[in-house]
């Protein structure tokens, strides 16, 4: 199911941000960073427009993870 | 049946996420999604940053999906609502394939004009996996220090 390999292939993707993060936030720090198989495929500071370029090229829906850059950690009252 | 999830210390302090395919046939939207485990969460929840991946933008769901009666307030001020009625979540298992769960699940967005600055920073606010899913669950393990996460079926 192609469900399945594709959740496979976002957890990767998650697990490479986190791993990658402090090199990240050398390079990307306050912008929203997409990344596949081990790829930054885009980034910016605007989720929206990200997300858009994203879509126009058929990228997502799909494995990539996306999340914000941040020196920081959010604490998050919830 | 065991779904791992895992912690993430880009929460402070650290937190338990799962990883999911949320799908709503309904309004044909899919995409794969990165959870925040909160007992304290009565529903399930789609936050504006997976919204926007989804495509359900504010403009959308005004013209598009019924709200919520109730106006909603709650951290990151005035929210709309609006129901995700038939939706699933699929995780993979620990143990091979996956599992497929059937919910009523919630969106929140916020209005961007609204908030102004305040919006960038509710941005950030994870998708909440709540105690709809969570009670399904025969047992739920987490510890920081053993590094554990761990949904039983």
């Amino acid at each position: 199911m192609e469900a399945v390999s594709g959740l496979f292939r976002y957890g990767q993707a998650h697990e490479w941000f986190e791993r990658h993060h402090q090199e990240l936030v050398g390079a990307f720090e306050g912008e929203w960073v997409a990344v596949t198989e081990g790829v930054i495929v885009d980034h910016d500071q605007d989720l929206n427009k990200l997300v858009h370029r994203l879509r126009e090229g058929k990228i997502i829906p799909g494995p990539v993870y996306i999340d914000y850059v941040s020196r920081e950690p959010l604490v998050a009252l919830l | 049946m065991r779904i791992r999830g895992f912690i993430t210390s880009r929460f402070a302090p650290p937190a338990p996420v799962l990883r999911a395919h949320f799908r709503n046939p309904h309004i044909g939207v899919q995409d794969y999604i990165t959870f925040l485990l909160d007992t304290g969460a009565s529903i399930t929840t789609i936050l504006d940053r997976d919204a926007i991946r989804l495509g359900l933008t504010l403009n959308y769901a005004r013209r598009n999906l019924k709200p919520t009666p109730q106006r909603m307030v709650g951290i990151g001020g005035p929210a709309e609502t609006y129901p995700l009625s038939s939706s699933e979540l699929m995780f993979s298992l620990e143990e091979g394939g996956e599992h497929l769960e059937r919910l009523n699940a919630c969106l929140v967005l916020h209005d961007p004009e609204r908030l102004g600055e305040e919006y960038n920073r509710v941005m950030l606010l994870p998708s909440i996996l709540g105690r709809d899913i969570i009670n399904k669950c025969a047992k739920l393990t987490y510890s920081q220090k053993r590094q554990i996460v761990l949904l039983e079926l």
